[in-house]
């Protein structure tokens, strides 16, 4: 009786944090948990989302809790200051181990 | 086990960042030179402290007006110029502090015939580690530049023969100012490339 190949287990990919897992959002999520908080330019210079991609990426962050939005001045110059918060930190580390675990499992 | 930090490129780019414009090497240089010649008039070093914040507001109010218009505004955890400036009042007050405790059991304090003519390389030393950490942790050439010139410096000016107008607490000064020469050059330089090469960008609005 030849062996029954071993089952990998994917499921909890269907369990990855689907706010996390859009790339755009990761690249703003991996880039603002490095720095303490961050205006809009320097994020969309960092990721290379265009304005109107960003804007809606931190819309769903900010309702996701995952950052902090702040519309501040610098100056007489209006700046939207970023910032990671802890559950938004949390939330890319608990998707960073995820997926690893997941990956480790794949053959090949 | 080997683990590497997957976020490492990132905090090394925004390192980088607060770096890029060359302002920060402008603010050393300046501090470099008020701790220079607080070796020679001492009781100066006593308002390091008021210069350093002095110099931490300019470099704040300079980042304003040249990078956040131009590459953004990020704050950092650790703040790269800061920790520069603080590895620049170490070097003097540390070295002074040796100078103090060789000279203290052999007459005045600071007695000029008792300065031992190796404060260079104190100085030199603690400067070149601080440049280097920098260096390694934001990947920026210049940085190795200055590491490399702090310890060539050091050795320079602990073993030149300058003769007798020089005495070995001017060797001390000389250091912190050929220093403040290089990071002033090469500041200016960085500067001018990053203002020619950056244009200032649209101000966003709060409206969208």
């Amino acid at each position: 009786m030849a062996d029954e190949p071993e089952r990998i287990d994917l499921q909890p990919l269907a369990n990855l944090d689907r706010v996390v897992h859009e790339p755009g959002r990761l690249l703003v999520l991996a880039c603002l948990s490095v720095v303490s908080r961050a205006d809009f330019l320097y994020v969309m210079r960092e990721t290379g989302l265009t304005q109107g991609n960003l804007s809606s990426h931190l819309a769903r962050l900010e309702a996701a809790g995952y950052v902090t939005v702040e519309k501040t001045f610098a100056g007489k110059v209006p700046r939207t200051l970023l910032q990671i918060t802890e559950s938004g930190r949390v939330a890319l580390v608990a998707y960073r181990d995820r997926l690893v675990d997941v990956l480790r499992r794949l053959p090949g | 086990m080997h683990t590497t930090d997957p976020l490492r490129p990132l905090r090394q780019r925004a390192l980088r960042h607060a770096l890029e414009d060359g302002t920060a090497d402008l603010i050393v240089a300046a501090f470099a030179v008020i701790v220079g010649g607080a070796t020679q008039n001492r009781s100066l070093i006593a308002l390091a402290a008021v210069y350093l914040a002095i110099l931490a507001l300019a470099s704040r109010f300079l980042r304003q007006q040249v990078a956040d218009r131009r590459i953004g505004y990020a704050e950092l955890p650790e703040d790269p110029p800061r920790a520069l400036l603080l590895t620049t009042l170490a070097a003097g007050v540390l070295t002074l502090g040796i100078v103090a405790l060789i000279t203290v059991f052999n007459g005045p304090i600071w007695n000029l015939e008792h300065w031992p003519d190796w404060t260079p390389l104190v100085a030199g030393s603690i400067m070149a580690a601080g440049f280097l950490v920098t260096a390694c942790r934001a990947a920026l050439p210049r940085y190795y530049l200055y590491a490399a010139a702090s310890v060539g410096g050091a050795v320079f000016f602990w073993l030149y023969p300058f003769g007798p107008r020089i005495n070995p607490s001017d060797r001390l000064t000389l250091l912190f100012f050929a220093l403040a020469g290089l990071l002033l050059a090469s500041g200016i330089a960085v500067l001018v490339r990053f203002v020619r090469t950056r244009p200032v960008l649209p101000a966003e609005g709060h409206d969208g």
